[in-house]
């Protein structure tokens, strides 16, 4: 192989830098779980402190005996670990990482001046710097797992929330996004200020034909929704085009920037979830199915749990009570 | 709490603190690289437990290691190379332990992360997994390190150690074959 640099022109280089951005798609993940990690660290923290290190040296081999085999001490470390990790925006890949601790809602400046309120246990990542890839203009892409809400500075380069299942296009604004992969949530795009095009991740050929056919002339278009100022959609989990838009009003965008809380036709699960991460305490339910009941609540500003749990119980004819480790619906 | 501006490269200050034998800043590039490391060498060794023993070692190295760590070098392309160098080892203790002398020297084949793996279970993602299988190993290992694991060309050269305008050169025709497939792929979806 010859080791001149190849040279590309323009079109070639922003033709690679989509097939770039699409091979996205096919990232393996990260299934390392908390518990894992935490194993392996208190492994690693054993055999490093104290002074016996240089001993270790020669007796360490991939395929040694148990000695030195990974050995999961579940657990203990696990919330001090997080927090450590939040505190000095540890990375869990070569990415600029954030997560949100639990119970709080964590402000960041990104390297472009914009800011992001990012809600409790949601992460963000992005390129360190924005920096662009081959050459070509700064990267403002950000990923997102969980709720965050974005005040985008305009400088020429598109900013672009990816997550797992949709891209929110910035045209110069605010507006919120929340999505949890994990939790198959779909994605809710909700604007304050200014205008966002939202598209679905994935293939459009099994997207659903009623689907946001405002612009039915191409298939392109039909894959995208506008938004303004308040104006909200949802790309649907199992869907690869965002639902027509339809009016929120503004204080309801993003509710947990001030302790509040939304739900508009959502699982009883996903409600939970959100309680458990902006109280930091666990909701158990006494019978799993209960979780698929959908509800709608809202809450303008930070409420007692019990009120709220208090409310969920009268309107689902359930009753709640205090554990050890939280709380207990039935 | 308050992160701080997200922008500022920590490494080089974590590896100042590491000569300096902090171990917090240990625990800090840990937490900064470890899912990334365990999903490397995963792709390379093919099994959960056999990468994190990798791991595990290649993080005891580092802090063996610390008093020669250079501010000024990637750390991250440091402990990248460690782990790799420690798979291809693993590997090879496997193939002479499986007693398959037939006296080829094999780069680890791209290990299919299953199907419930991928960060987005989608078609289109599925389809890139695939066409990657395909690729020569060199691009694919230099388009893996680059675009799933976040190195820069410099620490993926360093990593497979080559020289950045290979790395390049690799990355470029990697993703020249993946867009012929891409292309025809998006036809076929539109068609």
């Amino acid at each position: 192989m010859t080791d001149e640099q190849e040279q590309l022109s323009d079109a070639e280089q922003a033709r690679l830098s989509a097939v770039w951005t699409a091979l996205g798609a096919a990232r393996p993940a990260r299934t390392v779980s908390n518990g894992d990690r935490d194993a392996l660290w208190s492994a690693i923290s054993a055999a490093t402190a104290g002074s016996k290190n240089e001993q270790v040296a020669g007796q360490i081999r991939p395929a040694a005996g148990p000695r030195w085999r990974y050995r999961p001490l579940y657990g203990v470390a696990a919330a001090a670990a997080l927090l450590i990790a939040a505190a000095i925006g540890a990375a869990p890949d070569a990415h600029s990482t954030v997560n949100a601790p639990l119970a709080t809602v964590t402000p960041v400046t990104l390297p472009d001046g914009s800011t992001v309120e990012l809600d409790a246990g949601s992460t963000i990542r992005y390129r360190p710097g924005f920096r662009g890839w081959f050459g070509r203009p700064a990267d403002r892409t950000i990923r997102l797992n969980g709720s965050a809400y974005f005040a985008v500075t305009t400088t020429g380069a598109p900013f672009v929330v990816e997550t797992y299942n949709a891209a929110v296009e910035v045209l110069g604004t605010q507006f919120a996004v929340n999505a949890r992969a994990d939790e198959s949530t779909g994605t809710r795009v909700a604007v304050a200020e200014g205008r966002v095009r939202v598209r679905g991740i994935g293939s459009p050929g099994s997207a659903p034909s009623d689907a946001a056919d405002t612009d039915g002339a191409n298939a392109d278009a039909a894959r995208n929704v506008q938004l303004a100022a308040g104006e909200r959609t949802l790309v649907r989990h199992d869907a690869y085009s965002p639902d027509a838009a339809v009016s929120v009003p503004l204080d309801r965008v993003a509710p947990w920037r001030v302790g509040g809380l939304v739900a508009i036709d959502e699982p009883l699960r996903t409600v939970l979830r959100q309680l458990e991460r902006q109280y930091s305490t666990t909701i158990a339910l006494a019978d799993p199915t209960i979780g698929d009941r959908r509800i709608t609540l809202y809450f303008a500003e930070r409420t007692a749990l019990e009120r709220i749990l208090s409310d969920v119980a009268i309107m689902q004819e359930l009753q709640w009570e205090r554990t050890r480790e939280g709380f207990l619906l039935r | 709490m308050d992160i701080g501006p997200a922008e500022l490269d920590p490494f080089p200050d974590w590896t100042r603190r590491l000569a300096a034998s902090d171990h917090l800043a240990l625990q800090a590039v840990f937490g900064a690289l470890h899912d990334g490391l365990v999903g490397y060498a995963r792709r390379m060794v093919g099994d959960d437990s056999t990468a994190r023993d990798l791991v595990q070692i290649a993080f005891i190295r580092l802090w063996q290691h610390r008093a020669e760590m250079d501010a000024s070098r990637s750390v991250r392309a440091w402990m990248f190379r460690t782990v790799r160098n420690l798979a291809l080892t693993a590997l090879r203790d496997e193939k002479t332990r499986a007693r398959n002398f037939d006296g080829t020297e094999e780069l680890p084949q791209w290990r299919d992360p299953g199907p419930h793996a991928l960060l987005e279970e989608s078609e289109l993602g599925q389809a890139f997994q695939e066409w990657m299988s395909e690729l020569p190993e060199r691009q694919r290992e230099a388009i893996a390190l680059s675009r799933f694991d976040g190195l820069s060309h410099d620490e993926v050269a360093d990593v497979m150690a080559i020289s950045p305008r290979t790395v390049n050169n690799h990355i470029v025709r990697g993703l020249q074959a993946l867009r012929e497939r891409y292309d025809a792929h998006q036809a076929s979806v539109l068609s």
